[in-house]
Formats: structure tokens, sequence, C-alpha cells
């Protein structure tokens, strides 16, 4: 029987909210230029609607982090079935995705140890003459490069956000922020967008070789 | 067979998705539905002096505010620590909403204000109707509510008779309560706040309506929910109800 991937759903469930985080910070920004540049308009007639979507935004942000937390361990569970040398454990990324100042390597190191041992995988994949190895290194290489841009997002939405919060400065930081905003969820979307495709790649290889042993097997 | 498992797998995500979402929704609806409170925050105490007359005592304000939601009410209660908010009708705050824009007119009071007085110092020269009547209606615009109304006129006492009541500086004398125009000391809102103010700001006499038996609306009347503040927060200033403003300026007189 096909053994299913764990992650799929719930990387599905996460990729949903992604979209809709992205949908959500467009809208903060299309919000944001009233805000700057129309301030008594916006008073009268959006005030209230971007209230709305600012508790919206900010709670389905929170409902999205456990959703990745989720799908990391599910992700991890699913890595060590598949390439049984795979060195970190579901509870071991969550530490280092999680925990602060932890995380500050822990991010860099759990996507790492992930491209790194998708690219091993499926160049072994490869040498057999496939096509999509190379699609699978491809995608490697990408989730390795989207590292530095993961941490630029992160790193500029929370230093916007504290300018914001402790001193008072000029209004069009507001659509700096939610430009940030919309680039994070940009990355993010792109890295899980990957990871989901290596996944797939790396299943449907192992499934396929799984069916060509009971064949052999069989016809033995 | 494998068109099935494909939409059953969009479906199950897409549910799953659409329950979750259902959380923040539901949550901002209930923060930003409108539903209006009053809230008071302690304020400061203000010298008379400042609004244009020669006395030593001083009114009190207390901040107030309207939270048109839940969102804004978890605000200033995570702003501000333990706040008091009162429901309040929906008109009667959009009324004051708008109202709060506008300069506030104390012709009235300052009227009252002026006659009791008038009435209290008859054998003394009056300059303040002539001279001062409209600077301090100017430098009161910025003051909402008529609560500073009895310390106006026990200022302006002070003013047109030459009187000290703080003997040189001896006692720190504030107060609240509205004049009418029958030199009645009214009810005002916010006690506790009020006196909770006075307190921070080392008062040592402070006035208030003796409306115990007079107080109409719901609840503690001024005079016992200031009591009873004193009481509960062991305050140590002196809480005086008076009834009239002729009360009051024989208390500061010959009470201290």
């Amino acid at each position: 029987m096909k053994e299913l991937l764990q992650s799929e759903t719930t990387g599905k469930v996460f990729l949903i909210f992604l979209r809709i985080g992205l949908v959500l910070s467009g809208f903060g920004l299309l919000l944001t230029i009233p805000y700057v540049y129309f301030f008594d308009f916006y008073l009268d007639y959006l005030s209230g609607i971007d209230r709305f979507f600012e508790i919206f935004n900010y709670i389905s942000y929170l409902i999205q982090a456990v959703i990745f937390l989720i799908w990391i361990v599910h992700v991890h569970r699913d890595l060590r079935r598949l390439i049984p040398s795979y060195p970190v454990s579901p509870s071991g990324a969550v530490v280092r995705l999680a925990v602060p100042v932890v995380n500050l390597w822990g991010i860099a190191s759990t996507f790492y140890n992930m491209a790194v041992h998708f690219q091993k995988a499926l160049t072994v994949t490869e040498a057999t003459g496939s096509e999509k190895a190379t699609d699978g290194e491809k995608l490697s290489d990408r989730l390795m490069h989207a590292i530095p841009f993961l941490y630029l997002a992160l790193f500029a939405t929370q230093i916007i956000d504290r300018i914001l919060r402790k001193i008072e400065v000029n209004e069009v930081w507001f659509l700096v922020y939610y430009v940030a905003e919309l680039y994070q969820q940009f990355v993010f979307i792109v890295m899980t967008v990957t990871i989901i495709r290596l996944l797939h790649r790396l299943h449907t290889r192992a499934t396929h070789e799984q069916e060509k042993e009971q064949e052999i097997a069989a016809e033995v | 067979m494998q068109t099935q498992t494909t939409r059953g797998t969009i479906k199950k995500e897409w549910v799953i998705s659409g329950i979750l979402l259902l959380i923040p929704f539901i949550v901002s609806v209930i923060t930003v539905w409108p539903m209006y409170y009053e809230y008071d925050l302690p304020g400061d105490i203000v010298p008379v002096e400042e609004v244009g007359i020669d006395g030593s005592v001083y009114f009190t304000y207390v901040q107030t505010g309207i939270t048109t939601n839940f969102y804004e009410k978890l605000l200033v209660e995570y702003n501000y620590g333990n706040v008091r908010f009162t429901p309040i009708d929906n008109d009667y705050a959009r009324a004051e909403l708008e109202m709060g824009e506008e300069p506030a007119d104390h012709t009235e009071t300052l009227d009252y204000v002026v006659n009791e007085v008038q009435k209290l110092t008859d054998e003394y020269e009056w300059d303040f109707l002539s001279d001062r009547f409209y600077d301090v209606l100017e430098q009161t615009q910025d003051l909402y509510g008529e609560s500073f109304g009895m310390m106006l006129a026990i200022g302006l006492y002070e003013d047109q008779t030459g009187t000290d009541f703080s003997r040189r500086g001896k006692y720190k004398i504030a107060g609240t309560g509205t004049l009418e125009p029958d030199g009645t000391i009214g009810s005002i809102g916010a006690m506790r706040e009020k006196i909770l103010t006075a307190a921070e700001n080392n008062v040592d006499i402070f006035l208030v309506p003796k409306d115990r038996d007079r107080y109409y609306w719901e609840g503690m009347s001024n005079q016992d929910e200031a009591l009873q503040t004193v009481e509960e927060e062991g305050i140590k200033m002196r809480v005086v109800p008076v009834d009239h403003l002729r009360d009051a300026i024989l208390f500061l007189k010959f009470g201290l």
C-alpha cells in the first residue's frame, strides 16, 4: 500500500494561510495609503475596516505560526522516513525555529539541512538518468538561496515593527512596514512551495523504487 | 477514483482552513462591533489662577473618554490599568464624540458664579465683570463639563475680597461640584477618580457636593462615594461635603 506524506494536508493548509496573509498584507498596504496621505478620509470611512482587518490579520498570523510548527514537525517526520540518515528530529526542528535567540541560528540550520539532504537524495536518483532529479536539484538550490532572503525579511519586519512601536516616526514608515510584510509572506510562500514540491519528488521516487523492488521480488 | 481522491483532499484542507479562519473572523467582528463605553481616569488639579482668577484654590479635572468598541476598551485598559467603564447609549456617545471637538462655552456657569459671588461680596467694589469675564471664558474653553463651578466661585470670592483661604500656602484646597443658579453645589461624575487625583497631588482639603439627600441618578451619591473612596484607599485628605456656596465659604473662613 502506498504510504502518504504526513505533511501533505498541513502543508496545503499552511499555504492557504500564507496566501491569505499575502492578500491581507496587500490590503493593509492599500489602507495605509489613505492613512498617510488622506487621514480625514481614512478616519471617516476606512478606520473601522482597517481595524477589523488588523485584528483579523493578527489572529490569523498567530494561527499561521501554530500551523507552521505542526507542518514542520510533519515535514521532519516525512524526511526521517524518506531519508533515514536525516539528522534533525521533529522536536529538534521546533526548538531550532521557535525558541528565541536559538532561532537566529536555527532557521538557517533547519532549512540548510533540508536543502542539502534533498539535494543529496535527489542527485543520487539523477544518476539513474531521471529528469525529475535535475528538477529536484534546482528546487534544492532555490531553497538554499532563499535562506538569506528569509533572514532579510524577518529582520526587516521585526526592526520596522519595533521602530513603529517605540519611536514617533513619519507615517510613511507604516507603508514601508506593509511592503516588508508583503515581501516576508512572498518569501514564506516560495520556500513552502519549494519544500512541498521537493517532498513530493522524494516521495514519488521512494514509492517508485519501492514498487520496482516489489515487482522484482514478485518475479523472483 | 483518482479525481475523487484529489477532490477529497482539496476539500479537506479548505474545510480545515475555513474552520480555522472562523476564529479570527469571529474575534474581529466581536472586537470592532459598535459598543460604547465612557471611562474616567485620574487627571490633575489646576489652580484657578490658570484661568485668570486671582485665588489660591484648585479645581480638579479627570481624563474622560469614550470607547466605541471592545478593541478600544481593551487598549484603554492595557494602557491605563484598572479603568472604570460605564456603558452608554449609542446616540449619547455619538453626540458626545461630536461635541468634544467644539470649544466649550461656559458663559452660563460663569454667570451663575458671578451672580452668587456678587451676593456674598456686595460690600466690595466689583471689577471682574467689565475687565475679565471674557478672558476667563476664553481660558476655560478647553475644559469640558461644569464641575469646576464651585471652585471658580470660591476663587472669585478670594479674588474680589483679597482673601487667601490657603493661609499663605499652609493648606492646599481643592474641590469639585457644579454651581447651580440658586448657589447650591450640584453633583458631578467621576468622583472616585477626582478624589484619587487630589490625593496624588497632596491636597489637604477637598470640597465635594453634599448631595446624599438629593442625588437622583443611579449609584452612589458624590458625598458617599467620596467618603467611601477615602476610607477604602486609606487617604488622609480631609473631605468636606458642602450644600451651598455660602457653606463652603463659611467653612474655609472659619472651619480651618
